[in-house]
């Protein structure tokens, strides 16, 4: 009288696998569970003894066992009631124990039988997957969701006593249907870049920053349209391919953010937490881990407004996944890796009052000016490639109708610059200029003897460091492949060296 | 107790201003005899409060310490000077508050030579910035000395030019001289005794009280022979050191400026009510009946080097800063063409950026 069946859980953003076994025997009537579970897991029983009894299944007066295996894992959530109804079934007799071999199952179950989503499917599956096992069973509402991945049929069932009979054979079923085609979805909102007059610099650089996915900082006072152009950031990025997508919708799906009736996301996120976010909002954690903001955006764009009104402990916990592309949150129960492979998007004002260096409008005094620009730590804009200052635009340039150059046009020279890179760093792990480090720069962004002049006088008389030197190189390279000139040349340096990141010791003097 | 011990415990009793003393001393004729001036006939003193006797005893009371830090100025490479002594500005000695004793580092101006001082807004645009250093270099070129407080702003940058012109500039301070303020002009503050020096009436270690800057103002218009208004905002501090400057007689010269320029209010206010009107440096040449030096005729920009691209930006710049969308906007280059003339014209030392992505012309070469 024993059963088993496959399970899992998450950890971080992968799945794990869990064996759900029962035993029914003689004895007093109980019904145990061990296997290290968290209240949420042993509230279990409950469910799936009434759901047991709503679908028709009688439960004998028996000891009834559960283990949940392996023992020394916390088992946390909602995954476990169908596993477990299933196992007791199969204990039971009901269902015969070699139907059930190589099938994951995964749902919560209401008290009429009936089965409820969770979130994390496309981990679960892809967990599965790797295991070996050929079937899944989720609820159906997860079904569109689970078929994302490939090479592994997925059941999407309603109720319990469905997934009996598909087991028992007595209906038959069809899998979900996987999508046989990945197509990237374009923007289409109501966004566009040639809602923008004037601000072409801006716009200069932020295609440079989504064409080599370098962090940007826009400063300007207030009104000038930052904010505006970092919305349309979006609408300018390079499509997803299929693997991103899958490694994007991971992340929400364990935080039940994928949008309804799509398996995927298929659009680069944009999150733009308010500056009133907490560190552990902003990296992730919590009692139980959750990807924060920073995991949301991943592959996608974190755009923080109003940078120096971020609490500082927020914005130095950045310094960490930025660098790494990864943030990792330990807690007693075990170790949780979250990705942060962003583009960071910032805006802020010069000055408190924001207007800053116009001396008829800014009253700051310098000691003031200094003292807001301190709220940003030096490690932090050291990270961000490509700064541009927003200016005020006087009325006749942002009144009136202008033929703007449109967020498609921008996005075709984007996706030209990013198949270039995808070329060049077939071999290489990394992806988009932005990425490459140390030895790379070497071998990636040669400079010619006239070049080569310049950027040295300009690193004397401009006193820049060793980091600003390497970004400058960074975004030159991208700057080249948008005009897709196979060196950098004088003006793809010269205008690199334009977007050079804020040099404190020139404000204020 | 030697002479000087005297001389320097009357110059460093707090609280005791210059023109307390200076009728403390008319009564007791020398630092000696006040040392041994009663309580009781102290108090007597016109301005002389209970607060200022508690001082006064206080100081006579640890009278070793103070001599012991006398001994000290020359090992914090100090010097100290007095009214009496010779070397003391002769400007000052016009003064009816002249301070009794002068702490400096570096060297005094020199009487027989002219001086003139540069004051401004601590908050100027980078316009009224660039305006004063390159007066400040100019008239240092000219032999001129130039006097200013070493504040930010248009002080420090009327001295930065002075030091890059070769001359001597003397930076009077509200602080002991053995404190940087500001802080941020400290490498200024290191440079100035190599050219000229450093000076202040308050002993070492005195930090700088806001209560002190309008006083030591009165030097700065003291030592010199006329003053230089380069941006002031209506109600200005830098309007203390005119008035002082005209109590003493000095005469005021002032940068005109567009009548909304909240940083010209307080020039243009001051040519209304007869200020010199300062167009050029060489208005303070005539002024002292100087030729000018050879280094500035005829340093006009050619433009026949620079590329087509950079003359259309160069020709589109003006001594105000733009910022690079409006040099795009008017020019009609692209962002690309505009960034590599721009970088060329700054490394010619055509243009500089006062801000990042602002763009000015050069005022000199």
């Amino acid at each position: 009288m024993f059963g088993c069946v496959n399970s899992g859980a998450i950890l971080g953003i992968d799945g794990y696998p869990v064996q759900v076994e029962a035993d029914v025997c003689n004895g007093l009537p109980s019904f145990d569970m061990v296997g290290f579970l968290a209240s949420e897991v042993r509230e279990a029983r409950e469910r799936v003894r009434t759901a047991l009894k709503n679908s028709g299944y009688e439960l004998l007066p028996a000891r009834t066992t559960i283990n949940l295996s392996p023992a020394d894992l916390r088992k946390e959530g909602n995954y476990f009631d169908l596993p477990i109804a299933i196992a007791v079934l199969v204990a039971l007799g009901m269902i015969p124990a070699d139907a059930v071999e190589g099938i994951f199952f995964i749902g919560e179950l209401s008290l009429d039988g009936s089965l409820r989503p969770v979130n994390g499917m496309i981990s679960l599956i892809s967990m599965a997957k790797k295991e070996g096992w050929h079937t899944c069973v989720v609820p159906s509402v997860n079904g569109k969701e689970g078929a994302v991945i490939e090479g592994i049929s997925v059941y999407g069932m309603e109720s319990l006593s469905e997934v009996v009979a598909l087991l028992t054979g007595k209906q038959s079923f069809q899998p979900v249907e996987p999508e046989r085609d990945y197509a990237a979805a374009q923007y289409h909102g109501e966004l566009d870049f040639a809602d923008i007059n004037g601000q072409e610099s801006v716009k200069r650089a932020t295609v440079i920053a989504a064409a080599g996915m370098h962090n940007i900082l826009y400063v300007g006072p207030p009104g000038s349209g930052k904010t505006m152009i970092a919305r349309r950031i979006p609408t300018i990025l390079p499509a997803l391919t299929k693997e991103e997508s899958i490694e994007i919708s991971k992340v929400y799906s364990i935080c039940g953010l994928l949008p309804p009736e799509e398996g995927l996301v298929r659009m680069r996120p944009f999150r733009n937490p308010h500056h009133t976010i907490s560190p552990t909002a902003l990296t992730g954690g919590g009692a139980v881990p959750r990807p924060g903001e920073i995991s949301l955006a991943n592959r996608g764009v974190l755009f923080l407004d109003e940078l120096p009104e971020f609490q500082k402990s927020t914005l130095e916990i950045l310094r960490q996944p930025l660098e790494d592309r990864q943030v990792v949150i330990s807690r007693v129960h075990g170790t949780y890796v979250y990705p942060t492979n962003i583009v960071l998007c910032a805006a802020m004002n010069p000055c408190k009052c924001g207007y800053y260096p116009d001396r008829s409008l800014c009253q700051c005094s310098v000691a003031e000016v200094h003292r807001y620009l301190r709220r940003i730590s030096q490690p932090l804009l050291d990270r961000i490639d490509i700064c541009t200052e927003v200016p005020r635009l006087p009325y006749r340039e942002f009144m009136g109708e202008k033929s703007n150059v449109t967020s498609r046009a921008l996005r075709y020279q984007v996706e030209q610059a990013i198949g270039i890179q995808k070329e060049r760093y077939r071999k290489e792990e990394i992806l988009f200029n932005s990425q490459l480090s140390g030895g790379k720069i070497k071998t990636y962004c040669p400079l010619g003897a006239e070049e080569e002049d310049l950027l040295r006088e300009v690193f004397e008389t401009m006193e820049l460091s060793a980091r600003a030197y390497h970004k400058i190189l960074k975004v030159a390279r991208t700057i080249a492949d948008l005009e897709g000139a196979e060196r950098i040349q004088m003006e793809h340096l010269s205008e690199a060296i334009g977007y050079r990141s804020l040099d404190k010791k020139y404000w204020g003097r | 107790m030697t002479k000087e011990e005297y001389w320097y415990w009357f110059c460093t009793i707090p609280g005791f201003g210059a023109a307390k003393l200076q009728t403390i001393l008319a009564w007791c004729g020398s630092p000696k005899e006040a040392f041994r001036l009663s309580p009781e006939l102290l108090e007597k003193f016109p301005k002389v409060r209970a607060k200022d006797v508690t001082a006064w005893r206080k100081s006579i009371s640890e009278i070793d310490l103070i001599c012991r830090q006398y001994h000290q100025l020359e090992k914090q490479n100090i010097q100290f000077i007095t009214k009496e002594q010779a070397g003391y500005p002769g400007r000052l000695l016009q003064m009816y508050d002249a301070p009794m004793g002068l702490f400096y580092r570096g060297s005094l101006p020199l009487d027989d030579v002219p001086s003139v001082a540069i004051i401004g807004a601590r908050g100027c645009t980078s316009y009224g910035r660039e305006t004063a250093r390159v007066l400040g270099k100019q008239l240092a070129q000219a032999g001129i000395q130039v006097i200013s407080g070493m504040a930010l702003g248009i002080d420090g940058a009327g001295q930065r030019g002075a030091i890059e012109g070769g001359g001597q500039t003397f930076g009077v301070l509200g602080s002991g001289v053995d404190i940087c303020y500001p802080k941020e002009n400290f490498a200024l503050y290191c440079q100035i005794p190599e050219h000229g020096g450093l000076i202040s009436e308050y002993p070492p270690g005195q930090k700088g009280l806001a209560q002190l800057f309008p006083v030591r103002n009165r030097i700065i218009a003291g030592l010199s022979d006329c003053i230089i208004v380069v941006e002031a905002r209506k109600k200005s501090g830098t309007l203390i050191t005119v008035d002082q400057a005209l109590d003493q007689g000095k005469d005021i010269f002032a940068v005109p400026g567009r009548i909304e320029d909240p940083l010209s209010v307080g020039c243009n206010e001051l040519i209304r009510n007869g200020a010199g009107i300062l167009t050029g440096v060489e208005e303070i040449l005539d002024f002292f009946h100087i030729n000018a030096p050879k280094e500035m005729t005829g340093n006009k920009k050619s433009l026949k080097p620079l590329a087509n691209e950079e003359k259309i930006i160069y020709s589109c710049l003006s001594f105000q800063e733009k910022q690079i969308e409006e040099i795009l906007g008017e020019t009609g280059l692209t962002v690309s063409q505009a960034m590599i003339a721009l970088l060329q014209l700054e490394l010619k030392n055509y243009i500089y950026q006062p801000q990042k992505n602002y763009y000015a012309r050069c005022k000199d070469g």
